[in-house]
């Protein structure tokens, strides 16, 4: 029975887990850096991330345009979501917290990347196409079972983006009070047939 | 009154074409369009050589009911010019390897008229032989086609729904089931009459005695009879034929060209019709008969028969049941020659109507010089893709305002940016672009309304993305893929929309109303669309072919063709840019086109009013026809129309004309326009032509002279980056070219602009 509980206890322990920073169960060996999409200029430079601790900075790709202005993604269109993105994911749900900063490099603007986070598959963008060079902000997110951030070059030429993640928080995903109380009555009742085992092991050997 | 003589109609009609096509080629340069007429080519891009088979006026035949290569019905109205000195009994009349002289009479010194018959399909000779023998005297080639057509509009859309046993004649039967997989029925003859105490048409009880209530009347020729009509119905070009006119059955024979009903004052009218959506794979259950502020273009309109003039219809002409002008004017043009062939040449022909009835006149006019003598337009609409391509644009934006940025724009820079009145102006203008969209039961902006059809397509045999994607698909394109062509990798008629370039708000931008990071967030997200409507990311490249096809054929009105030669009377019909997408631009836009393809629209006179008084506008109308066909002075057609304009621009303020030239204005800068202000549509917000006629614009580099406030680098950076192969210039024709008039999909061999592979 002892045992049991100490098990129990250290379920409920895991689920609670939590991480300051890149570390633990976030540390940077936890993320997938990918680019998707495919350049068609020249001199391609595709996205790139780098983790410290404390801090993740992702610049987005860029290269020359094909002619003139044409974009260099293939498929894309200038402030567009499309798909020339640099992504840094993983597969933890729970509760992200984190403060970004983007600066955009691009002559045309923040228009031409984007950048935002990728919650569960779905990108939601935290730039704003429209507003200033450099941008900032706070966000919290909880994802159900994958978290990561993207810059979009929406047509890759003409500079790139940075953006830089700092005080950066993760909680796991917490059970739900119903869950619980699920494994509360469980191990209660795990508990009384344990006893009751007991119970008729004395029993025998009256 | 007098009247121009048959042959110098044909003569004129002849030259009428040629006549366009110089100005045509007038226009080519300094940033007008190019010329048309080249040989056809396989990708239908090429121009088409124009080569008419043709009444050659020295010819001493002379075809009166039609061209002589497009004939149909194995009959054909002729006239015959007797050699110098020999009497009529010296000559036969050798029609398709017949004699068929007994059919002819002399009607004045030393002319024959006759109806030949039973002309073989393809092409013969009639034949002016001595009775004496010896060589023929004059000869001539016909091209006869089935009545069931095709002649000039490609090959027969399939599949097509018969309607015959919905149709009703007057006297409330109906026509039974077809006779054959053309939806053929045997021709019929239905009398009305009208009663002493008046009202609509009653049935006449008996063709051989005339009830005692039976009204009198006196037509415009000073005729007296029983105001008794005979209508006619019978079927050509697989549509519903009708005409109507005062006719005595207790006393006149059967009409022919040699006896026409005496009440007839040799004046034809057109009825055309209304709508466009579902307007295809249909016979037609009913005519286009419409009344409306204070006018009635229908068959039976009492006051038109009454003056004595004959009316046809057919239902192939009413864009509710063909909304393919091509089609649409071959029916009219076999129609005509029916008509021709059993009354006789009218002195003249006119075509009226309201909306679709605008351009069921104004398209067929321009196709066919010489069809209608005049045209009369009300709820003006220069034709049914200028509701597609700017109902196209406005969808985008909808999607745009209201799906993927809903509340980042307020209404009134809505309206700015769309160029319509108001937020309900433009959506509803908006919902029109449902017509070109084949993907049944879409949800999208209230109100509307994918793949429309009519009823009597079976749902089952509909084209459905996932569920039939074989299906026949209920779009305005699809209705003309004959002219469009057909994309061989998907067998879907090519599309001619196009919005590469196009600043959509570029006016609105340059007034202040939106900022530049606006315009730049349209700009960029507006999109385009694919084969099924679908939204897309990219801005739609037109087909260039279906573009230029579109022009060449007229389903895009060009105004260079018959247009140019006759009186072209706008009235407004429906003031209301408030909702409804008849609105005003669209009466503009097809004067602009006229004065754009011809130096000026002196032969197109607007009257604005809310309403425009009927009777004064249609005698205004008929006056100036009648004026410039009796002038018999030197001069072209165009001259004489416009030498003999009765009528000028003006408004009405109630009963109070105001004359004064109208101008497309939402200010209060002239009296009409204070009374009766005019929106514009979105891409004549973005710096379009009011033509609106461009279908793909020249592009040229962005810059910062489009731009009338401050912009930064870094935004004409964006603006560049959206537009990278260019923004619109307006100030080039784009590839605008104009009508091929006389213009053939098929099979006719004579003008053929293109036929489907």
């Amino acid at each position: 029975m002892k045992s049991f509980a100490f098990a129990l206890l250290g379920l409920l322990g895991a689920a609670g887990a939590a991480a300051a920073d890149f570390t633990g169960p976030v540390a940077p060996a936890t993320w997938t850096i990918i680019n998707t999409g495919t350049l068609t200029g020249g001199s391609p430079t595709p996205g790139s991330a780098t983790f410290t601790t404390t801090q993740l900075t992702m610049i987005g790709a860029n290269s020359i345009s094909p002619g003139g202005d044409a974009p260099s993604c293939a498929g894309g269109f200038f402030q567009t979501l499309g798909p020339c993105q640099l992504q840094v994911t993983n597969n933890l749900p729970g509760t992200y917290s984190f403060s970004w900063s983007y600066l955009s490099s691009d002559t045309a603007g923040p228009g031409g990347d984007l950048f935002g986070v990728i919650v569960d598959s779905n990108r939601i963008q935290l730039s704003d196409p429209g507003g200033a060079l450099q941008q900032a902000g706070t966000r919290t997110f909880a994802a159900s079972s994958s978290f990561g951030w993207f810059i979009n070059c929406t047509d890759c030429i003409g500079g790139s983006a940075t953006s830089t993640i700092s005080q950066f928080t993760f909680a796991a995903a917490v059970p739900e009070p119903e869950t619980y109380a699920l494994l509360v009555a469980g191990g209660l009742g795990l508990a009384a047939r344990l006893r009751g085992k007991r119970r008729d092991l004395a029993l025998d050997r009256a | 009154m007098s009247f121009i003589s048959p042959g110098r109609r044909w003569a004129a009609l002849c030259i009428a074409p040629l006549i366009a096509t110089a100005a045509l080629v007038g226009c080519g340069g300094g940033g007008g369009p190019s010329a048309s007429g080249a040989e056809a080519s396989p990708s239908g891009t090429g121009a088409t050589k124009v080569v008419l088979l043709e009444n050659d006026p020295s010819n001493p035949i002379q075809i009166l009911s039609s061209q002589p290569s497009l004939v149909s019905g194995g009959n054909a109205l002729v006239q015959v010019a007797l050699p110098a000195g020999t009497a009529a009994s010296g000559i036969r009349v050798v029609a398709g390897g017949s004699d068929q002289t007994s059919r002819f009479q002399q009607t004045s010194p030393g002319k024959l008229l006759g109806v030949v018959q039973g002309l073989p399909i393809g092409t013969s000779s009639i034949d002016v032989v001595p009775v004496a023998g010896g060589a023929t005297v004059a000869t001539v080639s016909v091209r006869n086609w089935p009545i069931e057509g095709p002649i000039v509009s490609g090959p027969h859309q399939t599949p097509f729904f018969c309607q015959t046993q919905q149709f009703m004649l007057p006297d409330g039967s109906t026509l039974g089931a077809a006779l054959d997989a053309n939806c053929s029925i045997a021709t019929r003859i239905t009398y009305m009459y009208r009663a002493t105490s008046g009202g609509a048409l009653k049935p006449l009880p008996s063709p051989s005695a005339l009830p005692a209530d039976v009204a009198t009347v006196t037509t415009t020729a000073g005729v007296t009879v029983p105001f008794v009509v005979r209508v006619e119905t019978g079927t050509v070009d697989r549509g519903i034929y009708q005409n109507a006119v005062l006719f005595d059955p207790t006393k006149e024979s059967a009409p022919t060209p040699l006896s026409p009903p005496k009440a007839w004052n040799r004046r034809l009218i057109a009825i055309e019709g209304f709508g466009c959506p579902a307007g295809w794979y249909t016979q037609g259950a009913a005519q286009g008969n419409l009344a409306i502020a204070g006018f009635d273009f229908s068959l039976l309109n009492v006051d038109r028969l009454a003056e004595g003039n004959a009316m046809f219809a057919n239902t192939l002409m009413h864009a509710s049941n063909n909304c393919n002008a091509v089609l649409e004017s071959e029916a009219a043009m076999m129609s005509k020659e029916a008509f021709i062939e059993e009354f006789g040449v009218p002195d003249f022909t006119v075509s009226a109507g309201c909306s679709g009835g605008s351009y069921g006149s104004a398209q067929p006019a321009d196709r066919i010089p010489g069809l209608f003598d005049g045209v009369m337009l009300l709820c003006t609409f220069p034709d049914p893709l200028s509701i597609a391509f700017s109902g196209s644009d406005g969808h985008l934006l909808t999607h745009l305002f209201f799906a993927t940025n809903a509340g980042v724009f307020s209404d009134a820079q809505i309206a700015a940016i769309t160029g319509y009145k108001s937020v309900r102006a433009f959506t509803d203008a908006a919902n029109q672009s449902g017509r070109t969209d084949p993907v049944p039961g879409r949800v999208d902006y209230p109100g509307y309304a994918s793949a429309p059809f009519n009823a009597i397509v079976p749902v089952g045999i509909r084209y459905d993305p996932i569920a039939n994607p074989t299906g026949i698909r209920g779009t305005v394109y699809d209705a003309g893929r004959n002219v469009y062509g057909i994309d061989p990798k998907t067998g879907f008629a090519l599309r001619p929309f196009d919005n590469v370039g196009v600043q959509y708000g570029l006016d609105a931008l340059n007034a202040g109303v939106i900022d530049v990071n606006q315009f730049i967030l349209i700009n960029s997200q507006v999109g385009g669309y694919d084969q099924d409507a679908n939204y897309v990311l990219g801005r739609t490249v037109g087909d260039p072919g279906a573009m230029l096809r579109a022009q060449q054929s007229g389903l895009q009105l060009g105004g260079n063709g018959g247009l140019a030669t006759i009186p072209v009377f706008d009235v407004s019909g429906i003031y209301n840019d408030d909702s409804g997408y008849h609105y005003q631009w669209f009466h503009f836009a097809l004067r602009d086109r006229m004065a754009q393809m011809n130096g000026n629209a002196d032969n197109h006179v607007m009257w604005r009013g809310n309403p425009v008084p009927a009777e004064p506008a249609w005698k205004a109308f008929i006056d100036w026809v009648v004026a410039y066909q009796a002038d018999s002075a030197p001069g072209t057609q165009r001259e004489k129309v416009i030498r003999n304009k009765t009528i000028q621009d003006g408004c009405w303020n109630g009963n109070t004309f105001i004359a004064e030239r109208q101008t497309l204005s939402s200010a209060p800068d002239t009296p009409c326009n204070a009374l009766f202000p005019s929106w514009r549509a979105p891409r004549l917000a973005a710096g379009g032509p009011v033509a609106a006629n461009i279908p793909k614009c020249d592009l040229k580099p962005v810059s910062t002279s489009d731009y009338k406030i401050s912009i930064t680098a870094q935004q004409l950076n964006a603006i560049r980056r959206i537009f990278f192969t260019g923004v619109c210039d307006w100030s080039k024709p784009g590839n605008l070219t104009g009508v091929v008039a006389n213009g053939s999909f098929g099979p006719s061999p004579e003008n053929l602009v293109f036929t489907n592979p």
